[in-house]
């Protein structure tokens, strides 16, 4: 009876794996035969071609005609990082002030904070980005550009930020945006679809973290507060050294995934037309028609980066058990 | 002597509050100078905010499509709601036939109304399956018509609101049906083909953005099928969004079979109940009702994602709010366009929050609020 249950078990081992072997060859033979049909070659020389699409705004500038392809993916991949790390930073700044404003003493603060994040959350995310990027091409041009206290100027162009530098005298300082007839100098500069993807995503996951920071926080014993207060720590202190780093182990898995889901969604710059990964890779596979292989780098990116990411979160949260009281 | 009691004692009423009114408001407000700037701060701060929006959203708007957009374009006057008023057949049902519009509308009133039956547990029984089926049918046949009289209407012909539903049905339901075995696979004792696969299977699809996913499902199908067979896109769309949804519906299954206990398995066995039996009317409804909650929040996230398939040319509600904000005619008056669909998309999925909450307090009475 038992070896006759281990041989059915290797049955439909073996039966599974044909009928996954036979779909996977079935749709080699269809696919290589539809790509024949449309004279593309498959395989990744491509790369190593000059790319027809420029890209401007990015760390790496590609030049239409010069930089190869792989150089774009590249741009792309710098711009992916460049917004996620941005709207990490701003998501979590907010979500943690959102979130503590939730546990504060005031109820007006308490409610203030709830409404945040009941009407962030419930929106989806696409509809902030494209709501900021109406607001900001909703401005007026650069010549009768907005500045504020000479660290933002604001434009229909895009936003100009004070941003610490070198300077013409060569010493280091705060370089302050300036108006110069229809342009703007100094200063870092946001491009509008930057910004609307930037603020949108920032605003809307800042929503989610804040639950996750209140949850965290709620999850620690009443008597860690009692006891700082016992001690006679001031509040801030008290969160700062005592119920913050306890939280934050709590609050960590949670917080991974949604700094993936920023990472994810930062793809929503095919919508608004920022030059992200996902957005260069669209328009080379229109340029060089080779879906399958540009597909196979989006999805081999997007997925190597996120289980990289989750793998060294769960290195830190086995770190942070070692370390733990608990 | 008995001391067992012979009638029902009621509990008895908490007894009054001993603090006045003021000193509880004082406690919320002003228990501290710190709490006290934070009230007074918060509250200027408010008090300017809705005056502003006041002045903007109801003083200074335009409600009366009537000589609208000109009378936007007055210096001074706050938002055009007018633009919505001319816009609302495009937004909610996009390129559909404007003499045809009755059809979408009812369709999408019966998959509301199949919404609300489907959430209150006493229509949970057999002919729930049934009715949605019917539903569908109905759907299909008004949305697509061809038959009874009713002209044919291509589905890239639909739009709006009910492509948004559908899509977020359609995608749900069998993303779920999927869901359930990929979950019974992965939380199956032992190795093997079958879980590895599944388990890669829900890693990688957890791991890659849905727009990837839209994308490779629109310019991919095409090339997995032989010539002359073709999806679609709507299909295409649904069918995507149906592999992703699994992969995360999947691991909230898992979560509530991990949550039955071993012990409910083994007595079912111990009865004589075939494994499938056990699987099905034993292990899985406790599983499923302990994951109400969550799964529920997994529909809203859905929900929500739907909105992208506008990078994919389908003619959703964020698809038709687009269209209707890039009419030159209207030009500008896109953040009432958007501010109207946030609207909408805010009460479905408050809605849905709303309920989850009210299952997750059903069955958690001690953290009821």
């Amino acid at each position: 009876m038992r070896l006759l249950s281990r041989w059915a078990g290797a049955l439909r081992q073996g039966l599974a794996f044909a009928v996954l072997g036979g779909l996977v060859f079935a749709m080699f033979h269809v696919t290589s035969a539809n790509l024949q049909s449309r004279g593309i070659h498959s395989g990744f020389a491509f790369l190593w071609e000059p790319s027809r699409t420029p890209v401007a705004d990015a760390p790496i500038v590609v030049e239409a005609g010069v930089d190869s392809y792989a150089k774009a993916f590249a741009a792309g991949a710098l711009n992916s990082l460049k917004l996620t790390a941005a709207a990490i930073v701003a998501a979590t700044l907010i979500g943690l002030v959102i979130g503590l404003g939730r546990l504060s003493g005031n109820a007006l603060a308490r409610a203030l904070c709830a409404g945040y994040v009941e009407v962030m959350r419930n929106v989806p995310v696409l509809l902030h980005v494209f709501l900021w990027y109406g607001v900001i091409l909703g401005l007026p041009a650069a010549a009768q550009a907005s500045s504020w206290g000479d660290l933002v100027v604001a434009s229909n162009r895009g936003l100009y930020l004070a941003w610490p530098g070198v300077d013409a005298s060569g010493s280091w300082s705060l370089i302050r945006p300036v108006v110069d007839g229809f342009e703007v100098k100094g200063g870092v500069y946001m491009a509008p679809e930057f910004f609307a993807l930037f603020v949108g995503i920032s605003l809307y996951t800042a929503a989610f973290i804040a639950e996750i920071v209140r949850a965290a926080v709620g999850s620690l014993p009443r008597g860690q507060w009692e006891a700082t207060a016992a001690l006679g720590l001031p509040r801030a202190t008290a969160l700062r050294r005592v119920v913050l780093p306890q939280a934050l182990r709590v609050a960590l898995p949670p917080l991974t995934s949604e700094y993936l889901g920023i990472f994810k969604n930062s793809t929503l710059a095919v919508a608004v037309g920022y030059q992200d990964f996902m957005a260069i890779s669209t328009t080379m596979l229109t340029d060089t028609g080779q879906a399958v292989e540009v597909m196979a780098i989006v999805m081999a990116f997007y997925a190597a980066v996120s289980l990289l990411v989750s793998a060294a979160m769960h290195v830190v949260e086995h770190r942070n058990m070692r370390w733990g009281l608990r | 002597m008995r001391y067992v009691a012979s009638a029902r004692i009621e509990a008895a009423a908490p007894p009054r509050s001993s603090v006045s009114r003021i000193e509880r408001i004082r406690a919320l407000f002003f228990s501290s100078p710190a709490s006290t700037l934070a009230t007074v701060l918060l509250a200027l701060a408010c008090a300017t905010l809705a005056a502003q929006l006041f002045t903007w959203g109801i003083r200074d708007a335009v409600f009366s499509t009537a000589r609208a957009p000109q009378t936007c374009r007055v210096a001074g006057v706050g938002a055009c709601w007018a633009v919505i008023g001319e816009k609302l057949r495009l937004i909610l049902f996009g390129t559909y036939p404007y003499a045809e519009q009755w059809r979408p509308a009812v369709a999408m009133l019966s998959l509301l109304a199949m919404y609300v039956v489907s959430a209150q547990p006493r229509f949970w029984n057999r002919r729930l399956p049934l009715a949605w089926a019917v539903t569908l049918a109905a759907f299909a046949l008004l949305m697509f018509g061809g038959v009874l009289g009713l002209s044919y209407v291509p589905d890239d012909r639909w739009g709006g609101l009910p492509v948004t539903l559908i899509l977020a049905t359609l995608g749900l339901v069998a993303g779920f049906a999927l869901a359930i075995p990929l979950a019974l696979v992965r939380h199956s004792p032992g190795g093997g083909i079958a879980k590895a696969l599944v388990v890669a299977y829900i890693e990688l699809a957890r791991s890659v953005p849905l727009l990837a996913v839209l994308f490779l499902a629109s310019v991919m199908i095409p090339l997995f099928l032989p010539q002359g067979m073709d999806v679609s896109k709507l299909l295409r769309v649904i069918i995507a969004f149906a592999l992703f949804t699994a992969a995360y519906l999947a691991e909230v299954v898992r979560s509530g079979l991990m949550a039955v206990p071993v012990g409910q398995r083994q007595a079912a066995a111990a009865l004589g109940l075939s494994p499938f039996v056990v699987t099905t009317r034993i292990v899985l409804p406790q599983a499923l009702t302990a994951v109400l909650p969550a799964l529920v929040n997994v529909f809203i996230a859905f929900f929500k994602a739907t909105s992208i398939v506008v990078v994919v040319g389908i003619f959703d509600l964020m698809t038709a709010a687009k269209r209707a904000a890039a009419d030159a005619q209207w030009e500008g008056f896109g953040t009432e366009i958007y501010l109207f669909v946030a609207a909408v998309y805010f009460v479905f999925c408050y809605a849905m929050s709303w309920y989850s909450a009210r299952l997750q307090a059903a069955r958690d009475p001690a953290r009821r609020a």
